[in-house]
């Protein structure tokens, strides 16, 4: 049976909405410039009928499924709106300034003392649950856009550039840390095969430190790239680096290095059998 | 019983490794690589690796291995055709085959192979 809870909404939904709305509008709970007037607007609707729904099934507790439409609408603006790049409190604050509206109805309809407590515990916490459940789902979102993002700067960082038949260069710009590694690792090898590539130039001259972590990734990279049959050439380690690396005693063992991209590069040539004179 | 062929192709043998490597049968390509290497007299040995998705620690190593005897036995050898990933898989078990000659491509292994020889 549905409990009065659901009733007072019925009856009341309409003030119950304008309320809320005017309640939105004068907290400013949502940034005007990211989310519409319009859009708000429909979500207050969705949700306002929504949890009207769910109490109509006489369920007040918040686990029950009668509540999966309004977690999935919740969901939904949550992810919805973090891409939009509201902050998850303000969602969350958008869902808690329901109550207020719900309570001042409730206070002004309900006149039994105990049955108007009751009904405030009931929906405190079911609109308390429903705020965390939102902001849970828009920090899961940013965190994926996070995550995306970063996938996409790590593949804008990894170009491989062919620069001469039979040679490419892989400059490396940032910290060479273990997942880049792999990055690095499977784009050059994969470029060589594409390539044919008889050699690579591995280009740190962007990488900022190399101590024995970074260096074994090195060292890495170029024997996986050794086992293909390409000989991999380091270039641009700055004399700073140089330093840096004897004094800490990284080792980089038989790995070929070039002070500058432009050794590396007339070295490699040279290595395939060509020669670059000036013409006339 | 299963076995990879070894064919001869002038003073090379080539073998082409398509199936998946297990123990037994590595072993039994090295027993029969040595083998013909000591019947021909060939001086050089191309192993193409090409079909090959997954190669595990056992048979990296055993890969190196027979490069090494064959060099004993007077013959030069060159890996050829080692996939992105299995060149990544076998670097992080440690298996770099270091001293062992790789090329890009039975072409490139040829030419390898050559050089090494007339050298």
């Amino acid at each position: 049976m549905p409990n009065s809870l659901a009733t007072l909404i019925r009856d009341n939904e309409q003030t119950l909405l304008d309320n809320w709305l005017t309640v939105q509008v004068k907290d400013e709970a949502v940034r005007s410039d990211l989310v519409g007037a319009s859009e708000r607007r429909q979500r207050s609707v969705l949700f306002v009928d929504g949890v009207r729904r769910a109490l109509e099934g006489g369920l007040t507790d918040y686990e029950d499924d009668a509540w999966d439409d309004v977690r999935a609408l919740t969901s939904d603006m949550g992810r919805a709106w973090s891409r939009l790049g509201v902050t998850p409190v303000d969602t969350a604050m958008f869902v808690l300034s329901f109550k207020q509206s719900l309570f001042d109805l409730m206070v002004k309809l309900i006149s039994a003392r105990d049955q108007l407590a009751e009904e405030l515990r009931v929906a405190t916490s079911v609109f308390d649950q429903l705020g965390l459940h939102v902001t849970a789902v828009s920090l899961d979102e940013r965190d994926e856009i996070i995550t995306r993002q970063r996938e996409e700067v790590m593949e804008l960082s990894t170009p491989v550039v062919e620069v001469w038949a039979g040679i490419v260069v892989l400059p490396i710009i940032g910290v060479l840390d273990s997942s880049r590694t792999q990055q690095v690792m499977e784009t050059l090898l994969q470029e060589i095969v594409r390539r044919e590539a008889e050699v690579a130039i591995l280009d740190i001259t962007g990488v900022p430190a190399v101590d024995s972590v970074t260096a074994q990734h090195i060292v890495k990279t170029v024997a996986a790239a050794r086992l293909m049959g390409t000989t991999c050439v380091i270039s641009g380690i700055r004399p700073q680096i140089a330093q840096t690396m004897v004094t800490l005693g990284v080792d980089l063992g038989d790995v070929e290095t070039q002070s500058s991209l432009r050794s590396a590069l007339s070295a490699a040539i040279e290595r395939l059998g060509y020669r670059v004179t000036k013409s006339g | 019983m299963e076995r990879i062929p070894i064919l001869r192709l002038g003073e090379f043998l080539l073998v082409s490794v398509q199936v998946d490597m297990h123990d037994e049968l590595a072993l039994r390509l090295q027993e029969d690589l040595l083998g013909k290497l000591e019947e021909t007299g060939c001086r050089g040995v191309l192993i193409d690796i090409g079909g090959l998705d997954v190669v595990d620690s056992f048979a990296g190593r055993l890969l190196g291995d027979v490069a090494r005897m064959s060099k004993i036995l007077g013959a030069e050898t060159v890996l050829v055709g080692i996939k992105p990933e299995v060149a990544m898989t076998l670097v992080e078990l440690g298996v770099t085959l270091q001293g062992i000659h790789t090329a890009l491509d039975i072409d490139r292994g040829m030419e390898r192979l050559r050089s090494l020889i007339a050298s």
